[in-house]
């Protein structure tokens, strides 16, 4: 009884009440754009700022609410995990390569008559990704097996999924840290660009650098939870990362390429990403990302429960 | 609390674990001796559900290790070999965690962390991180982390290796201390321990209990009777014979014969069951006017007795390989 009345709780209080309040927001901003007469602020031109922030919203209801029975301790891993981070060097090492290198390549486009976009800096922090990712998680379950804390950890009453969303999770957010700085050059771009520059595939860029990282986090967990070493962890998950990506580029690059090859390569990561940078925000694209980072990170779990067959 | 029926645990082509049982029961400390890789670490893993048994059974807290993993491990605290720690996290942030993936909220946490800390003489270190702890604290850090959640049964996979003799003696301490609040195993291939730490004791060799009981019952056991050992001076095969016709006398072996050490011959008797022969062999040997320097009731020590079983078990086994 008291189960339903807590259901029905929760659908009126995080479910329809921010229905409510988009839908009493969104006419208060067409009236005082009616009224004002003037054009209306991007917030609901055309319907979409406001409906997209509602969609975030529901779609980090689905994913708190999925994290929760499947991984109900996972967020107590990430947190270490997270913090972890700022103990050690190589971290700092990473994120300071990382930006470095975005700034340069910023700066490199940043001049007067160049498009105020970051298309070409977004493809380039592809490649960067290639190499600072597997260096970011080579540690994530090597170091576990390699210290034997994984067994304190596997006799805590919590699952495998704990384990690896929880693994999963803390990087992604040390991810987001990375790249939070890079907001810097947004910002630059609006402070000086002339007409101002379109916010579109900056966004749909974002979304899209995060899908790969995401992607690129679960090969490396996947590869870490395969050895004791975090040196091999991070080569392999170098190689794969660097066949996914890179040579898929390459190879698409040349014009004798057989049909076959062709079409394999662009159902790779990079073609899939480079229409991310373009603006582009497709259903297919996003659907792979989320689905191959949820293969590798299900591959992680059957290796973390190997240990019980092997 | 504990009970474990025809245990295995095979890897690949070795058995590890062969088909062992026992019982603990609640408040209990029981000691796990065996020589190093005798399956010991292997047993209290399958216990706290690291690895699951290649076949039979086992609950812990009345709850099935295969069946109820999730259920025995929030009642159990388990301490691996080597105590295996985050150590680049500070002490209270790791128990924190720890108490966390258990599950206990914040009201709780607080109050056992305090516990903790205080039992396990952490509080000067509260605040240091683990990697600059020395071995002791670290493995203070374990315990604590065991204790945490007040289980019911503590697991420790060879609690005391590493630490200098005081720190043995402190970790000995609280043990003792923790058993009947407490279910306690722990393993060890350190005999001292398990006389100074356990009700009960579980020889394990070659994956397979070869005795068990208390330490006193142990060293009562048949095998490890008592020796009367004589020295004096006499030939050894004359002293053989007299003390042979001594009453209640088993059996006599001469253990050095007087060559080495200008005509002294020393023997050693084994009694009849219920027999203190100790009088009569003295008189015996006055009687004949040999000089005696000693006689001295020699009690066997739980080593004798862990080195015996196990060396017939390891003769055991090579045996079997060859036929």
């Amino acid at each position: 009884m008291s189960n339903k009345k807590s259901a029905k709780r929760f659908v009126l209080v995080w479910i329809l009440l921010p229905f409510g309040i988009y839908l009493v927001v969104a006419t208060i901003w067409l009236l005082v754009g009616v009224a004002s007469g003037t054009a209306l602020p991007r917030l609901v031109s055309q319907g979409r700022m406001l409906a997209v922030l509602l969609w975030v919203y529901y779609g980090c209801l689905v994913a708190s609410w999925l994290l929760k029975s499947l991984a109900p301790r996972g967020l107590v891993i990430s947190r270490r995990e997270l913090s972890s981070y700022f103990y050690s060097p190589i971290a700092y090492v990473a994120m300071t390569l990382f930006l470095l290198a975005t700034g340069f390549l910023f700066w490199s486009d940043f001049q007067p008559g160049q498009i105020a976009g970051m298309r070409s800096l977004f493809e380039w922090m592809v490649w960067l990704l290639v190499f600072v990712i597997p260096v970011l998680s080579m540690g994530l379950m090597s170091q576990e097996w390699s210290t034997g804390t994984v067994e304190t950890l596997m006799t805590a009453p919590l699952s495998e999924i704990d384990v690896i969303m929880g693994k999963f999770l803390g990087s992604l957010c040390f991810f987001l840290v990375l790249l939070a700085p890079t907001v810097v050059y947004v910002i630059l771009l609006g402070a000086y660009s002339r007409p101002s520059f379109d916010v579109g595939p900056i966004v749909s860029g974002y979304v899209g650098i995060v899908l790969v990282g995401a992607l690129f986090i679960a090969i490396g967990l996947f590869c870490s939870s395969l050895t004791r070493s975090q040196v091999v962890a991070a080569v392999a998950a170098a190689a794969i990362l660097f066949i996914v990506t890179i040579i898929p580029k390459w190879a698409s690059e040349k014009a004798t390429l057989p049909k076959f090859w062709r079409t394999v390569a662009d159902q790779l990561v990079f073609r899939r990403y480079a229409d991310f940078s373009r603006g582009v925000l497709d259903t297919g694209h996003l659907v792979f990302f989320i689905a191959a980072t949820a293969v590798f990170l299900f591959l992680s779990v059957k290796v973390l429960e190997s240990r019980r067959w092997k | 609390m504990i009970s474990v029926s025809q245990l295995s645990k095979v890897f690949g082509q070795t058995v590890a674990v062969d088909r062992i049982s026992f019982e603990v029961a609640s408040g209990q400390i029981v000691g796990f001796l065996g020589p190093n890789g005798a399956g010991k670490s292997t047993t209290l893993r399958m216990l706290t559900c690291y690895l699951p048994p290649t076949s039979g059974t086992a609950t812990v807290a009345g709850f099935d290790i295969f069946h109820q993993s999730r259920d025995v491990r929030q009642k159990l605290g388990y301490l691996p070999e080597n105590c295996p720690l985050y150590s680049e996290m500070k002490v209270e942030e790791y128990l924190d965690f720890r108490g966390r993936l258990r599950g206990l909220d914040r009201g709780e946490r607080q109050s056992r962390l305090g516990y903790v800390i205080d039992r396990c003489w952490l509080t000067q270190v509260r605040r240091k991180t683990i990697s600059h702890l020395s071995k002791g604290y670290r493995q203070r850090v374990g315990l604590a982390d065991v204790l945490l959640h007040n289980p019911p049964v503590l697991v420790l996979d060879e609690p005391t290796i590493g630490l200098d003799p005081g720190q043995i003696r402190e970790t000995r301490k609280l043990i003792r201390e923790l058993g009947g609040k407490h279910t306690v195993i722990l393993s060890t291939h350190i005999l001292p321990e398990v006389e100074a730490v356990c009700d009960r004791a579980i020889v394990i060799a070659g994956g397979r209990i070869v005795a068990q009981g208390t330490p006193e019952e142990l060293r009562a056991s048949r095998r490890m009777q008592a020796r009367v050992l004589v020295e004096c001076r006499a030939p050894a095969d004359e002293l053989q014979m007299a003390l042979q016709r001594v009453s209640g006398v088993r059996e006599v072996e001469v253990v050095s014969d007087g060559t080495a050490d200008k005509q002294y011959t020393t023997a050693a008797l084994r009694a009849k069951e219920g027999y203190d022969i100790r009088e009569e062999v003295a008189r015996t040997v006055i009687q004949r006017g040999w000089p005696l320097r000693e006689i001295r009731l020699e009690r066997a020590t739980l080593e004798e007795f862990f080195v015996q079983v196990t060396a017939n078990q390891a003769m055991a086994t090579t045996e079997g390989g060859a036929a």
